[in-house]
């Protein structure tokens, strides 16, 4: 099979380690550019991965992901602090690294357009020092891995966003890399494409190789990622399982009741409810919703439309805490 | 149990991006057409301007046209190659790899190395064709030798002017200022011992001066140039040559930290 | 909620949209506005170029006469880069940023469009050529009589608004092509040698110098040398003619050829390739 390439399981080295990274970054402009602004694209963080797992960075746009795994797969140095990938520095063990790591940045670009995807891999392939013998065999395994055997040689100027995406995966994984950096590998696809990109994904987990997957769809998160972090404006705000986020949110239930406008005193009961660590009231038109998060199953939903009376209109009900609730209280905590 | 990955090798990263300039340029081959005219252009007007040089106009025209056409196309073709690969965004998968990327540039410099041959080519032809008749080489074998070396001479400056194509993404501005200027400073229609002397110790900085001064000792009979003769030019363009592709080599690592250091590898 | 009446629509006036063109597009797609830039490009080139060809000139053989000769014609002729190189490198940055298509997308009178992309190109041109010539009279023995400069003014003049003409005539079939620059470099060769720059375009067979006149530039170096030259202002204004003339059929062409170009790379999918 294409796979990737299984570390022995006596390691105990974290594959992925920094500490207290910052990344700065300065752009000139003016006259004789001599206006320099500074942008803090990280402030210090601190992130350890375990060999073999797969691991979430989540956050909003410009957080700071790319610019971390950019520093991790050795394209960009850190301002201050220390990466480590399988524990060998990313500014100083360079020549190590790149034969053991693989980036898929993805979109538009990335790619020669004018040749054929086959003529991508085989570029990349020879870059790579792939053995000759095994070259055609290996590029033909990671087509047909992520689906493009028929499309193959046709220019990659005629491929269609998914398709390159797909390519950008198949270049990633060419070479066997022991760590995997998937930067929103499913960004702009369609349902059907993103589907089929988190089933590869997937796939290359079984493979026993790292992986560390930005993305901010909460649902791709959630389906692939044990574990994983939440980066905001730079720092890492929260690192947990799934489960774990969840209850540092308050509870992995929440109630939700929507009328035409509530009382105070009425807002005041639901808050006093047992259980209940976290209330949020928001507007929707001549709507309000008081979302509440419970950390214990003794409050249902008839004990809120029990302390709600006199709401013809009322609605109550409850769900399950998700990921996008947990990422949207920390990153709009961290925002205030 | 782990695997050693592959060990990248410089001599396939050559190929490889020797083999991917070729594809490419085969992709879209209307780049054929300034190829060809430019050469043309050139040999023509050496042609037209060299007529009151002597009787050995023929040969200079050659050569001095012979050598814009070869001089655009490898320092401006390498370097033009870097600039798509910012404008493709393939310079940072490329740089990611494990293959030192100076022998990446290497085998986009020996592409056109072998296009700016067959502009020189073209040049022959044209003045040929405008004057009627080839010039009087005293030594053909020996000038067709020589003029590959200086071929190579010229790939040594386009390796190392390349960098500045991955330093920043304004080098094309940079060498499209620059392009006349080193036309003057090389000697490449004109032998420099005609300019102000103190230009001479900056042209001999470039290794196609000595390689073209040697070209013209070969080729034009009672020329005198530097003065020095015709082994020391030789002995000059080679040890220029090992110089440039020594830097090069220090400059590339050096850059690459600076680029991954101010982090522009994806501006273009 | 639907309303009974359709929203309105907002006109975009011409002539802002030739404004926002000219003054946005060179600094997003050039960086024109770099000062690096403009120094270069307005004065170094020109020197440089003047140099090279003075001294081939010299080492051919040639005298005072011939030096200013080519001094004065390399100076006009170093307009071909701010005037064509430079409004085909913009259509081809459009291309390569992928904003081109945004671009075709808009109401946007098409002429407003991309004529506005002329403007600072004819400012970059002038300041060219003006360069040139004082480097030319300063440097390499072109007299230049103070009663010359009214006329030469209208001669500078003519030929960069007639090249950046000519530069949006290219500059269109850019739209269907992958790069335009190809043409940039193709009648730049083209121009050096057949429009009386470094030696008179009558040393041409008479084919050659037909196809030579078939570009603004040799019919502006011819005015332009007129003017220094001190020739009469009838001579000059039949001069003056034909620069206007091929003024106007490039940028009359250029309007042509964008619409149809822009049509054949809408129809094949061009647009986006580069």
């Amino acid at each position: 099979m294409a796979g990737l390439r299984p570390l022995s399981p006596m390691t105990n080295v974290p594959a992925i380690e920094t500490r207290g990274i910052t990344r700065v970054f300065e752009s000139r402009k003016g006259f004789l550019f001599g206006e320099v602004t500074r942008t803090e694209a990280l402030r210090g963080v601190d992130l350890s991965v375990e060999t073999g797992s797969i691991f979430g960075l989540l956050g909003p746009n410009g957080a700071g992901k790319t610019t971390l795994v950019k520093i991790l797969s050795t394209l960009l140095l850190p301002t201050s602090g220390t990466a480590l990938v399988l524990g060998h520095d990313v500014a100083k063990e360079t020549a190590w690294l790149r034969p053991r790591i693989g980036l898929v940045l993805g979109g538009e670009r990335g790619l020669y357009s004018r040749v054929s995807a086959r003529e991508n891999l085989r570029y990349f392939a020879d870059l790579y020092g792939i053995p000759t013998l095994e070259r055609e065999e290996r590029i033909r395994a990671v087509l047909e891995r992520v689906g493009l055997t028929e499309s193959a040689d046709r220019r990659v100027e005629e491929y269609s966003r998914g398709m390159k995406q797909k390519l950008h995966i198949a270049r990633g994984i060419l070479h066997r890399p022991q760590v995997l950096f998937l930067d929103e590998p499913t960004i702009g696809l369609d349902p059907k494409s993103a589907r089929e990109t988190r089933k590869l994904v997937r796939s290359l987990i079984s493979d026993g190789v790292t992986i560390l997957l930005t993305t901010h769809y909460m649902f791709e998160a959630e389906e692939l990622c044990p574990e994983l972090a939440i980066l905001s404006k730079g720092r890492i705000v929260a690192r947990d399982t799934v489960a774990g986020l969840r209850h540092l949110v308050g509870g992995d239930r929440t109630l939700e009741a929507e009328a035409y406008g509530f009382e105070d005193r009425e807002v005041e009961t639901l808050r006093r409810l047992p259980g209940v660590s976290k209330l949020v009231s928001e507007e929707y038109g001549p709507r309000t919703r008081l979302t509440m998060r419970l950390r214990t199953l003794e409050t249902t939903t008839d004990d809120v439309q029990a302390a709600l009376p006199g709401h013809s209109e009322l609605a109550v009900r409850e769900r399950r805490t998700s990921l996008e609730d947990v990422y949207l209280d920390l990153v709009e905590e961290e925002a205030a | 149990m782990a695997v050693e990955p592959a060990h990248a090798s410089r001599s396939r990263a050559t190929q490889a991006s020797l083999r991917i300039s070729l594809l490419m340029f085969m992709a879209d081959p209307q780049w054929l057409i300034p190829s060809m005219i430019a050469p043309v252009v050139f040999g023509l007007v050496a042609f037209e301007l060299f007529r009151g040089a002597g009787p050995y106009f023929l040969t200079y025209a050659i050569l001095g046209a012979g050598m814009m056409s070869m001089w655009g196309q490898t320092l401006y073709g390498s370097g033009w190659a870097i600039g798509q690969d910012r404008e493709f965004g393939t310079l940072e998968p490329t740089i990611q790899s494990p293959s030192p990327y100076v022998y990446v540039v290497l085998g986009r410099v020996l592409w056109n190395v072998v296009s700016g041959l067959f502009g020189g080519a073209i040049v022959y032809l044209v003045v040929v064709v405008a004057a009627g008749s080839p010039p009087a080489v005293p030594d053909p074998v020996g000038f067709v030798v020589l003029f590959v070396f200086v071929m190579f001479t010229l790939a040594s400056v386009g390796i190392l002017f390349s960098a500045a194509w991955v330093y920043t993404r304004y080098s094309g501005f940079i060498q499209n200022v620059g392009e006349f200027a080193f036309y003057v400073g090389t000697g490449c229609m004109f032998p420099v011992v005609l300019l102000p002397f103190w230009t001479n110790p900056i042209a001999l900085i470039f290794p196609p001066t000595w390689a073209l001064d040697a070209l013209r000792y070969l080729s034009i009979p009672g020329y005198v140039g530097f003065g020095w003769g015709f082994w020391p030019d030789i002995a000059g363009a080679v040890g220029t040559t090992l110089v440039y592709i020594l830097i090069a080599g220090t400059i590339f690592r050096r850059v690459e930290r600076h680029v991954l250091a101010k982090g522009n590898l994806s501006e273009f | 909620m639907l309303t009974s009446a359709p929203p309105s629509v907002n006109r975009v006036s011409f002539w802002r949209t030739f404004w926002t063109n000219a003054v946005i597009a060179p600094r997003t797609t050039l960086g024109f506005m770099r000062v690096d830039f403009v120094l270069g490009t307005v004065f170094i080139i020109p020197l440089t170029q003047m140099v090279f060809f003075v001294f081939v000139v010299q080492v051919g053989g040639g005298g005072a006469s011939e030096i200013a000769f080519t001094a004065l014609g390399n100076a006009v002729a170093t307009v071909t880069y701010s005037s064509i190189f430079s409004v085909c490198q913009t259509t081809d940055s459009e291309k390569q940023q992928g904003t081109m298509e945004h671009l075709l997308v808009t109401p946007s009178n098409r002429i407003a469009l991309y004529f506005g992309r002329g403007l600072i190109p004819i400012l970059l041109s002038l300041a060219t050529v003006t360069v040139g010539i004082f480097y030319a009279v300063a440097l390499f023995g072109v007299h230049l009589a103070p009663s010359s400069l009214p006329s030469l003014a209208v001669s500078v003049t003519l030929t960069a608004f007639a090249m950046v003409g000519f530069g949006l005539l290219l500059g269109g079939v850019a739209l269907y092509l992958r790069t335009s620059i190809i043409l940039g470099n193709i009648f730049l060769f083209i121009g050096l040698l057949l429009s009386g720059v470094n030696f008179p375009a009558s040393q041409l067979p008479p084919v050659l110098q037909w196809i030579g006149y078939g570009f603004p530039l040799t019919w502006g170096l011819d005015a332009v040398r007129a003017s220094v030259a001190g020739d009469s202002f009838a001579t000059l204004t039949v001069l003056w003619g034909a620069v206007a003339i091929a003024a106007a059929v490039s940028y009359g062409l250029a309007i042509g050829l964008w619409k149809t170009f822009e049509h054949k790379a809408l129809s094949t999918g061009s647009i986006a390739r580069f």
